[in-house]
This record gives C-alpha cells, sequence and structure tokens, in this order.
C-alpha cells in the first residue's frame, strides 16, 4: 500500500541529514523559551506541570507517561527533533510520489539540506509548529486531490488526510500563532486546486470540518486550562509583559515623558522596558495598567505609503536565507515542468510579502516567523508539481550525491555555525559558549547555602545560565530551579515559582531582596527602586564574583523604618 | 534570443536614459539597470498586442500611459536626489517609451507564462546578484521608491522648524536662557508656564506674546533636551558646569550664585513638595525657601504671594522661582474641550504674569514654558512644536 522505495529513499536522505546534525552539530534549543518550557514538563519547581503557556497543554499530556516512564530524557524536546524529521520525511515522500523517483529525488534531498541547519540545530516551538503545520496541510491538499482524481485509492487518500489532520493539530498546539500564520497558503492553495477538488465538495467540506473542530477544539482546551484561579495574575500579566519586554513600536520617550509628568517615575518604566518586573506591589499588572494606557496613545502608526519600499528591503533579507531558496526551486520546477500553475509563484509571493509588511508594522519580524512564511510558501508548492520527462537515473543519483557531499563537508567544516533565530545572521555557537563565567563555582556555592536561601537574577544571566545546564536531550531534574527565579522573562507570577519562593517566606520578589535569606545575581541597580518605594535607606554589597556572574545582598541600613509599616 | 533581448534593451533604454541624461562627475546614485515595472508593462504590451483578441486597441492605450506615468515617477526620482526640477526633462521618458515601443515592433511576445517566467528569472537574478554587487543593483523599483518619497509624516514640521521661522523668532538652540537675562543688581523672577508651548498656528503664538505688550525687552523660543517638568525647572537655573582637575563633574546653580550675593533665593509651586520628587531636588540645587501648598493651588493665589515677597520692607533683593500650575495636564481626552480649557487657562495664566510684572516695573521677570503639552491626546500634542518653548525677558 504504502510506496516502500519512496519511503525507504525519504527515510535515508532524512536518516543522514538527521545523522550530520547530531554528528557534526551543537544540540540546543534554538530559545530560551524552549528551556523553560520542557523543564517546567520535568518539573524544575518541584512537580511536573503541562501549563506550557506557549505550547499547548496536550502537547504536556502526551509526553507525561514517557517523563514517568524514563524521566532522566527530555521528552519535549525528542518531540520537537521527532516533529521535524516526519515532517520532512512525509514532504519528502510526498515530492517523489508525485514527481517521480529521479526528479523527486533531487528535490527532496534539496529540501531536507536546506531545512536541517535552520530546524534541527536551532529546534525551537515556533519553528516546529510551522514545518508541522505545513506538512499537515501538504498532506491534507495532496490527500484530498488524489481522492478526487484517483477514486480507487480511496483508502490511501484518506489515511493521508488523516495524517495531515494529525500533524496539523500538532502544529496547532506547538504554536497558534504558527499555525494561523498558513491559513491564508492553505486557503490560496485550495482556491489554486478548486477544479481538481470539485467532484469531492462534501469530503472537502467534511475535512474542514474536522480540522476545525479538532484545532480550535484542543485550542480552546489549552486556555481553558489557564481559567483556575492560581493561573488569574499569570495570565493577567502576559500581556503588560510582552509589550514592555519586548514591544519596540512606539515611542518610548514620549512615555516616559508623559510618566513623569504624571508623577511616575520614568525610571520605573525604564526597569520595566529592561525585562525587570517581579514586583507585585510597585508592578501589580493593575498598577501597569497606567504604563500601558500610556503606551497606548503612543504606538507608531506607519504611512502604508512607505510600505513596499520597506517590504522589498526585508526581501532584500530573505534572500540569504536557505528557505528562500528552497521557494525559489521549487517555483522554477513549477515552470520547468510546465504545470500552467505558475499563477502560485505571486501569489505565494504577494502573500509572505503581505504577511512580512504586516509583522514589520508591529516591528515583530524575526527570522524563525520570516522562515516560517517561507516555508509555507515552499511546502504547499508540492501539491502543484507533477511527473514530467525524467532525467536518466545517473544523473539523479550524481545530483542527489553531490548534494548531499556538499552538505557533509559544510557542516563538517562549520557545523557549528547556525542562523540566529531573531535575525537570521549566521552565528558560531561556539563563541556563545565563550563565556568565563564560573558557573560550577556558582552552582557549588548555591548549593553550600542552606535550603531556605533563594536566587533572583537579572533574566540575561538567568538565561546565560541556563545554558550551562544539562544538554537538551537530557531532562533537568526535579526540583533544579526551585530556587533561582528571575525577575524578567515570563516566568513572573506562574503558581509553581510563587509556590516555591512563598514556603521559603518570601512574599513579593524584588521587595524582599532586603530580606537575609535573599540574593540577588547580577542585579546591584536595585537602591533606587527600593528607596523610591519602600524603604528608606538600602545598601548592596558584593558578595562573590563567580568570573562575571556576581552575587550581591541587599540590607536595609540600620534604623531605617520600612516606609511600609509607618 | 531576439525576444529576450529586445525588451531587455528596450526597458535599459527607458530606465537609464533619464539616469545618463541628468549625470554629472561625482554624483553618487544607486539606480539598478532594467525598470522592473517598466519591464514587465512592455511585456504585458507585447502581448496584448499580438494575443488579446478584443479592446486591444484601448488596453494598448492604457499600457502605454501607465508606462510614461511610471517612466515619470523614475525621472523624479533621480531629480530628487539633485534638488533638480522636471521642467522640460518631462519629455523623456516620452522619448523613451514610444522608443522603446517602436524598438519591440519586430519582436514576437511571450505567452502569459513566458512573461511569468521571464520576470521571475530577472527578480531573483536582481536579488541574489544583489548580495555580490548592492552598488549596481540589476533591477529599479520606481514605484516603491516614488512612493516611500514622497510618504508625508505627521510628525516632520513640529520636529524641524523652518530657518524662517527660528530667524523670525530669535531661536536659540541653547537649553538654558536663564543666565543670559538675568541681572544681579535687582529683584528677579523666573516663571516657568506650565505646559506653555509653541502653537503651530503663528497667530495664536503672536496673540500669547501680545499679552505681555509694553513690558517685553526680548523674546525668543529655545530648545529643550526633554519635555519634562523637572528637566526644565533645573537645566534652566543652571549657570555653569565644568570639569575640575579630578575630572570630576560639577556645576553651580544660579540660587547658589545669587545667595553669595546677598539674594534671599525662593522657590514657590502651588502644590505638594512630594509631586514628581521636588522635595528632592529643589533644596539640592540652592534654594534657601520653598513655599509649598497642601492642596493644589491656583496661580493667581501663587502671584499673590510673590507680590507680597517682593513687597516686604526689608532691603534684601529676591531671587524668586515660580512653575505655575494651572494649564497642568491632563485636561480631557477630547481634542476640542482640551484645546479650549488649555488656551482659556494659559492666557489666564499669562495675563496674570504680565499683571504682575505691571505691577513691579523695576523687576526683572523672565517667563518661559517648561515644555510643550504632553500629557493629552496625540492630534492635540502635533499642533505645537516639539521640544521648543517660548521665552519672555519683561522689564
Amino acid at each position: 500500500m504504502i510506496d516502500k522505495r519512496a519511503a525507504l529513499y525519504t527515510l535515508s536522505i532524512n536518516l543522514f541529514f538527521l545523522g550530520l546534525c547530531l554528528v557534526f552539530g551543537n544540540l540546543r534549543f534554538g530559545a530560551i523559551d524552549d528551556y523553560f518550557m520542557s523543564g517546567i514538563l520535568s518539573g524544575i519547581y518541584g512537580e511536573n506541570n503541562v501549563h506550557l503557556t506557549f505550547v499547548n497543554a496536550l502537547y504536556g499530556y502526551c509526553l507525561l507517561p514517557l517523563y514517568n516512564l524514563f524521566p532522566k530524557i527530555n521528552w519535549y524536546y525528542i518531540g520537537e527533533l521527532a516533529s521535524i524529521f516526519i515532517s520532512l520525511s512525509i514532504a519528502g515522500y510526498i515530492i517523489i510520489r508525485k514527481m517521480g523517483e529521479r526528479w523527486g529525488l533531487i528535490l527532496a534531498t534539496l529540501l531536507t539540506a536546506l531545512c536541517a541547519s535552520d530546524y534541527y540545530l536551532v529546534i525551537q516551538f515556533t519553528q516546529c509548529a510551522a514545518m508541522l503545520s505545513a506538512v499537515g496541510m501538504l498532506c491534507i491538499v495532496y490527500g484530498l486531490d488524489k481522492l478526487g482524481t484517483d477514486l480507487e485509492k480511496k483508502k490511501k487518500a484518506f489515511i493521508i488526510v488523516s495524517i495531515g489532520i494529525v500533524l496539523l493539530c500538532w502544529g496547532s498546539w506547538m504554536r497558534w500563532q504558527a499555525f494561523l500564520m498558513g491559513a491564508p497558503f492553505f486557503a490560496m492553495m485550495f482556491l489554486m486546486k478548486t477544479r481538481e477538488l470539485r467532484n469531492s465538495k462534501k469530503t472537502v467540506l467534511g475535512t474542514f470540518l474536522i480540522i476545525f473542530v479538532a484545532v480550535f477544539g484542543s485550542h480552546l482546551f489549552d486556555r481553558h486550562m489557564y481559567h483556575l484561579p492560581e493561573y488569574k495574575t499569570y495570565i493577567e500579566f502576559q500581556g503588560p509583559r510582552a509589550l514592555l519586554g519586548d514591544g519596540q513600536n512606539y515611542n518610548q520617550q514620549a512615555v516616559y515623558e508623559d510618566l513623569d509628568e504624571m508623577g511616575y517615575s520614568g525610571k520605573d518604566f525604564t526597569m520595566l522596558t529592561d525585562w525587570t518586573f517581579y514586583d507585585n506591589e510597585a508592578f501589580a499588572p493593575d498598577s501597569i495598567r497606567i504604563i500601558t494606557d500610556v503606551i497606548d496613545r503612543y504606538f507608531y502608526r506607519y504611512n502604508l505609503q512607505s510600505w513596499p519600499a520597506l517590504v522589498l528591503r526585508a526581501l532584500q533579507k530573505s534572500v540569504q536565507s536557505p528557505i528562500f531558496f528552497a521557494w525559489m526551486s521549487f517555483c522554477f520546477a513549477l515552470f520547468v515542468l510546465r504545470t500552467k500553475k505558475d499563477l502560485w509563484v505571486w501569489f505565494s509571493l504577494v502573500m509572505v510579502l503581505f504577511l512580512i509588511g504586516y509583522l514589520l508594522n508591529l516591528q515583530r519580524l524575526v527570522y524563525r516567523v520570516e522562515t516560517g512564511l517561507w516555508l509555507y510558501a515552499t511546502i504547499l508548492t508540492i501539491p502543484l508539481l507533477k511527473e514530467r520527462s525524467n532525467i536518466s537515473k545517473r544523473i539523479a543519483v550524481t545530483m542527489t550525491f553531490l548534494i548531499a557531499m556538499c552538505n557533509l563537508c559544510v557542516y563538517a567544516i562549520s557545523g557549528f555555525q547556525v542562523r540566529a533565530p531573531n535575525t537570521g545572521e549566521l552565528v558560531s555557537v561556539q563563541n556563545e559558549l565563550v563565556d568565563y563565567a564560573d558557573y560550577n563555582g556558582l552552582q557549588a556555592y548555591m548549593d553550600s547555602l542552606s535550603d531556605s536561601t533563594v536566587f533572583f537574577m537579572k533574566m540575561n544571566s538567568y538565561m546565560r545560565l541556563s545554558r550551562k545546564k544539562n544538554p537538551p536531550y537530557l531532562a533537568e531534574p526535579k526540583g533544579s530551579w526551585d530556587r533561582i527565579y528571575s525577575f524578567g522573562f515570563w516566568t513572573p507570577y506562574f503558581p509553581d515559582v510563587e509556590k516555591s519562593f512563598r514556603k521559603r517566606g518570601i512574599s513579593n520578589p524584588i521587595k524582599d531582596v532586603v530580606l537575609d535569606n535573599v540574593f540577588v545575581i547580577d542585579e546591584p541597580l536595585l537602591v533606587d527602586f527600593l528607596e523610591r518605594h519602600y524603604y528608606d535607606k538600602v545598601q548592596v554589597d558584593t558578595i562573590r564574583n563567580f568570573g562575571g556572574m556576581v552575587v550581591y545582598k541587599y540590607s536595609l541600613v540600620t534604623d531605617a523604618l520600612m516606609r511600609a509599616e509607618q | 534570443m531576439k525576444r529576450v533581448l529586445y525588451p531587455l534593451i528596450a526597458a535599459a533604454l527607458v530606465t537609464i536614459a533619464p539616469f545618463l541624461s541628468t549625470f554629472e562627475k561625482g554624483q553618487d546614485i544607486v539606480h539598478g539597470l532594467f525598470d522592473f515595472s517598466v519591464l514587465a508593462l512592455l511585456l504585458v504590451f507585447l502581448f496584448v498586442r499580438d494575443k488579446v483578441p478584443f479592446a486591444r486597441k484601448l488596453l494598448m492605450a492604457i499600457i502605454l500611459v501607465t508606462l510614461y506615468v511610471v517612466a515619470i515617477a523614475d525621472l523624479q526620482n533621480i531629480l530628487s536626489y539633485k534638488g533638480w526640477r522636471v521642467g522640460w526633462r518631462i519629455i523623456i521618458p516620452l522619448a523613451t517609451c514610444l522608443s522603446a515601443v517602436v524598438l519591440l515592433k519586430p519582436v514576437k511576445a511571450f505567452g502569459l507564462h513566458g512573461v511569468s517566467l521571464f520576470l521571475f528569472i530577472l527578480l531573483m537574478a536582481h536579488f541574489y546578484l544583489y548580495q555580490i554587487f548592492p552598488s549596481q543593483p540589476l533591477l529599479e523599483f520606481p514605484i516603491a521608491t516614488w512612493l516611500a518619497r514622497t510618504a508625508s509624516n505627521p510628525d516632520w514640521a513640529r520636529n524641524n522648524l523652518t530657518t524662517e521661522f527660528k530667524e523670525k523668532n530669535n531661536a536659540t538652540d541653547s537649553v538654558s536662557v536663564t543666565r543670559y537675562y538675568v541681572d544681579t543688581t535687582r529683584n528677579n523672577v523666573v516663571v516657568l508656564v506650565e505646559s506653555w508651548g509653541i502653537p503651530m498656528d503663528s497667530t495664536l503664538f503672536t496673540k500669547e506674546l501680545a499679552v505681555f505688550e509694553g513690558s517685553i525687552k526680548d523674546y525668543g523660543i529655545h530648545f529643550r533636551m526633554y519635555s519634562r517638568t523637572r528637566t526644565a525647572e533645573r537645566e534652566d537655573l543652571l549657570d555653569s558646569a565644568w570639569r575640575d582637575s579630578t575630572r570630576r563633574r560639577d556645576s553651580l546653580f544660579m540660587p547658589n550664585r545669587f545667595a553669595a550675593l546677598g539674594y534671599k533665593t525662593s522657590f514657590l509651586f502651588g502644590g505638594d513638595s512630594t509631586i514628581q520628587w521636588r522635595y528632592k531636588y529643589i533644596h539640592n540645587i540652592g534654594f534657601k525657601e520653598s513655599f509649598w501648598t497642601d492642596s493644589a493651588t491656583t496661580d493667581i493665589v501663587m502671584a499673590e504671594k510673590i507680590d507680597s515677597l517682593l513687597n516686604q520692607p526689608d532691603s534684601v533683593k529676591h531671587f524668586i522661582a515660580w512653575t505655575t500650575r494651572d494649564t497642568r495636564f491632563p485636561i480631557s481626552d477630547n481634542v476640542a474641550e482640551t484645546e479650549k480649557l488649555y488656551y482659556e487657562r494659559l492666557f489666564g495664566t499669562l495675563q496674570i504674569v504680565a499683571d504682575l510684572a505691571k505691577k513691579h516695573p523695576d523687576v526683572r521677570f523672565l517667563v518661559q514654558g517648561d515644555h510643550e503639552p504632553i500629557l493629552s491626546p496625540l492630534e492635540f500634542q502635533r499642533k505645537f512644536y516639539r521640544r521648543w518653548v517660548p521665552f519672555v525677558v519683561l522689564n
């Protein structure tokens, strides 16, 4: 039933590239977010928790049994690797089936080769979501197309469609927005295929209904998970956190001045935009609302007229990404194979540019999202490809072999180089490893203090520290971050975090840094804030310096009375 | 071959002719070789000419007109870099477009797929070559450039004062003007009018200045580094700043300078000292006396207070700084209402100051805005020059 040769080809291609990445690449998460999500799942605050925030809780539930069986393995990471492997293999299989063994082999190898580094070595939930959803959409279109034209292979087509639906759901779990981003491409593809699908209207509608129910159902389920009272503040804080931490599309200077004029300190605003905001009194979600309201007034409104030029400039940069080359090659194939569907080339280009323009407007155009857009455009080109005059077997094998060997050399020489998930620039992972901080010393120092001691870290140091922990395929031991928190990041107000410092007698992270059992790492600048809001006189002392990771102790100057108590 | 080369030559003709005809030695304008939209239009023109059975003449005419418009846009882009006017040059694109059409007469058209492939290859070639030779792009996108060039920015005018306006209003870039106008032989009153900006409507500004008619010695506008009351209160009283032998920064504020001359220095504000942390710095910059009120107090009351200070029978000379409060924002979320109330209050405060100055003709008054209106609807803020404030020297 399954085309064994095609399956064999695609599996060997994908195993080869996965092998290259595993052997020559540096295994790591592309984003720290993944590290902490997998940590929450494996229980770094004590217990396994499926509230992953950006990734659907259902993904967590699916992996929980595995965590219980083999707690040492980081199944979250294995799941992400598997998602890329499965997706690329299926895409390869469909390419080979559509174009025949020879052309198919070359294009499938090309696709995997161009995706491998960006997707295996900088693995990241947003990219996994785009990859899964794109291939899911491909399966659905391919399956329905088969159903419409080839009624004899009904069962097989149904299986392919079902696989597509599963992948699509999985994609939507990994990141909802990345799945939504692909919807316009999916819709466009159905427009291109109206003629082929006109005989199977009912099946198409049925499939849409199933997708709709499954995808939105699981999304609603996930949102519902956060309706628990203990998640209330956490969820309430997410909007302001994202706006203050990541938002760049407003006039910060004007906001600063307005706040100062209102009698709030502009310095507080600077702290907030610098990801130092875990103070549940001065920076409680409702207090922050005053600040976000001012920000609302100063959002940049871009002039539509300057869009085309901006988008062209962004396109200039896109060209440097490997996935763009894949898109271009597939588009050429559309022309060369005389598919008469070359309108797709322009449709998909315009759609990508439109979405790039939209993201530019939000100032949120980052490489991992941009590649996602090109990936949708590329993968959804596959259903339009077709079999045509075959090349000789020798050429096909030589080409495939050539691509494989070139990649082998590139990976062997520069396997440590990856494209940064934000900027897309080639960076060496090795550079990041050049970090002279003495993490082992810091860890030993932390362990030497009693269990009631807690450490609050500046966000950057917190993220750097996370890079020095276990490799991604090993799970963090339970409770390993139980005493270490950040003033920033997205973990503030997360119930597990709150619970673990509350049981150590802390009720407000920034305010309580003066308590005896609290140490602060890499943040010596809180005195001004503490004196402005809570205490008369605060001092800060350097306790230890671990090659740049500095441990500080804040304390009240004697006789200083807490203003709160007055 | 002819089918590919001729359209390329025709497009290059339309693209390069205006560039070359305006070329000057030493100019530095990056310009593509082929105009993408011109090439696309030419290919479509051929297609219509050879393969469309209906409305052929009309479509061809439409395409030709569009072609001409695009070529003009490109010409304008080039000229705008050089600051030249189009003038007679408008005939260059006309000539090139017509020659392009004539040139393409013997060429057979591509089908739509051919056009599509042609453009796609050229586009991809452009983007990849651009990575290697950024100084000579293959393609030019005149429409995008034209749109971006002519896009209007609502904030441009308020951020960039015209030279005429600056000259007419005695503009100075200096952030602190007080030190140039204080008089060490008599009493000085430095008034900081809350949210007094320079309206972009110049008749309103003239009206504001007219309030002080009769006592104006000098007036002008000056620049602020930040639009905050706190900044204005401090930086304007700066007398001098320097670095000592150890490179440490030090500064002298005017209240200290006047205190050394035997002046009584006072700061007044119609409100609590905790507002904007004044209690922290007013004393630091050298005021020996400060007058606060427990609740918000209107400017008329504070003016009476200054009046009584100046009327004190003792022979001590005074250096008084006062920040007004009636025009404090936020006023309203409604633009029209904000505008109405703001001017009502502003003219009120200015009148109070003018009256006070008339009452004490022997006292030097220096009146200035602390910043343009902020903390109000953006639409209202846009009616004022950003970061510029007026100053008026009285008596």
